[in-house]
């Protein structure tokens, strides 16, 4: 008896901890070409809002959770999913953006900052008292796995088919930072010393062989202008220099690396730089507008700020202003917390 | 049949236990009514009367940013900011916005680096990115008239590094170091290591957010309204 009650115990917790909540059924964004999420911290009034290739927008979708996604990183789409957080519910959500279902996930942990999917697993990170736990689940089993690194913090996750790669800090009294290599299974297989190019990263972006980061904060804790290259198989290191500081989102288009330079944590802005990844060589571009995350479609540069999407053209390496729209933020104290392609 | 009997109680109430652990969420571990009793909202609504007649004053150190000529500001239209947003580490962020609309309990975070934050949470003791300029409402930012930048950052480190420490319930009990809540934890930071008190006679000995504000020992340095 004590048995059988166990076993339906535990599939009640798989069962709710899993559990798929259907939402409007009108499902209009098939047109769209981008997703902006806005939330607020204290009330469950987040939503999902769906916009077109002329920035219309199309549809709001309800998201019945509060604190959804972060500024801080970019949305994780995957196979037609867009997986994010609540951090104050401490959940993950997945929502199907074809049929806007959204499947929760409880991972146990709170404070959730950074998260990444590859091949059904989803792999995600907090810091609880001084100690980080990343944090493995297997979607379609919900096997959940969690591994602890002491004394550090994990700023930013990145994955691939072979590695977890975690940009950690030490924020005891002396500051420091590492680039810590796991396997798929959270082994920890190799650490990297970061300090001499920043800390605190959190904008990273990979291709086959190399990660490039943002150091927009150095060891002392002072604004930086730093880009970095990690390369994947040497495990050396080479950096750029830029004429401006606060590099943050990062973005590939064809051979060019976009830098924004935005500090998240004032909202102080300055630009785009052009990393030209064959010459090295780097152009400028001023604009007048935050550039808190930024994502391309071919001709187009999505480029949200706080309460606007703004559209570019990149042509010879200058960017043309194409539109803007207004992202709805009529609540009070919502705010723009992620910006995402549609698959 | 008296062993039969016994297992389907204990059954039963393991099937419960279960569905009250699934359906409560993480918050309602703050017992609303009591919080409402120690600090009584009207009472809170006073002391933030009270901050909107406070001056703002420059901090104790020029900001540690990417400030220069040529970086501009972006906001929220409707948003009302007055000083400048911190990243020094030490400062202390303050919000008075309800827990979910209705707990007036506030919150409050010490800066450890420019772009982090630290907060005694339910959960524990908690880092994140320091995102309080755009995900709080309302934000206050204080720092503590005497103390220097370094002791303020060596506060700051002192809260990152509390290991293991549970959320405090008992908000009167703020003498015990193996439990905090979220003010507590900052209090506890600048008492300890510089016998600074920054507690008001407000709520007895029990420490809400907004007093580290309406403290004679901290100066207003932000305000998101």
């Amino acid at each position: 008896m004590i048995r059988k009650t166990l076993v339906f115990c535990l599939i009640l917790l798989v069962f709710l901890g899993a559990c798929s909540i259907a939402e409007d059924a009108t499902k209009n964004n098939s047109r769209a070409t981008l997703g902006i999420i806005t939330t607020i911290s204290t009330k469950k009034n987040s939503a999902i809002h769906f916009f077109d290739n002329s920035l219309n927008l199309i549809e709001s979708y309800p998201v019945a959770y509060a604190s959804v996604g972060s500024y801080f990183y970019v949305p994780e789409v995957i196979d037609g999913k867009l997986y994010t957080r609540s951090k104050s519910e401490e959940v993950i959500l997945e929502i199907d953006l074809k049929e806007i279902n959204t499947t929760t996930y409880s991972i146990g942990q709170p404070g959730i900052n950074d998260l990444r999917v590859s091949k059904n697993l989803l792999f995600c990170c907090n810091t609880l008292d001084n100690i980080s736990i990343i944090s493995r689940l297997d979607l379609p089993s919900k096997e959940l796995k969690t591994k602890e690194f002491k004394d550090v913090y994990v700023s930013k996750l990145l994955c691939d088919d072979q590695r977890l790669y975690a940009f950690v800090t030490d924020l005891g009294e002396e500051l420091s930072s590492s680039l810590y290599l796991l396997d798929r299974d959270l082994n920890l297989l190799d650490k990297v010393d970061l300090s001499s190019f920043g800390i605190t990263q959190y904008k990273a972006i990979q291709d086959q062989n190399y990660l490039y980061f943002s150091n927009p904060t150095s060891v002392k804790d002072e604004a930086n202008n730093l880009i970095a290259r990690f390369n994947k198989s040497s495990h050396e290191i080479k950096s750029y220099t830029l004429d401006h500081t606060m590099p943050n989102d990062l973005l590939f288009v064809d051979d060019t690396l976009l830098i924004a330079h935005y500090n998240p944590v004032t909202a102080e802005s300055n630009g785009i730089s052009f990393l030209d990844l064959s010459t090295e060589t780097v152009t400028h571009h001023k604009l007048d507008h935050g550039i808190m995350q930024m994502a391309y479609k071919e001709p187009s540069l999505y480029v949200l700020d706080e309460d606007t999407i703004y559209e570019y053209h990149i042509k010879n390496r200058q960017l043309l202003f194409i539109q803007k729209s207004l992202i709805p933020l009529d609540k009070k104290g919502s705010y723009t917390s992620g910006l995402f392609l549609m698959p | 049949m008296k062993k039969l009997y016994l297992k389907r109680i204990l059954a039963t109430h393991l099937i419960l236990l279960v569905l009250l652990l699934m359906f409560t969420p993480t918050a309602m571990a703050f017992n609303s009514a009591d919080v409402k009793e120690i600090f009584p909202e009207e009472q809170v609504e006073q002391l933030i009367e009270r901050i909107n007649s406070q001056v703002i004053s420059r901090d104790k150190q020029p900001l540690i940013s990417s400030r220069s000529r040529d970086f501009s500001i972006s906001m929220r239209s409707g948003d009302d900011n007055y000083g400048v947003y911190p990243t020094r580490p030490g400062v202390i962020l303050v919000t008075p916005d309800k827990f979910m609309d209705f707990i007036p309990l506030g919150h409050s975070a010490i800066i450890r680096t420019s772009s982090t934050v630290v907060e005694a949470t339910a959960r524990g003791v908690v880092t994140g990115p320091n995102d309080w300029y755009r995900t709080r409402n309302r934000c206050y930012a204080v720092t503590v008239i005497e103390t220097s930048p370094e002791q303020d950052l060596a506060a700051s480190a002192w809260c990152y590094k509390q290991r293991r420490k549970p959320y405090n319930f008992n908000y009167f009990n703020i003498w015990t170091r193996r439990r905090f809540y979220c003010s507590q934890l900052v209090w506890a930071a600048f008492l300890d290591q510089y016998g600074i008190n920054l507690d008001t006679p407000a709520f007895g000995h029990a420490i809400h957010p907004i007093e580290l504000v309406t403290s004679p020992k901290t100066e207003l340095i932000y305000v998101k309204e």
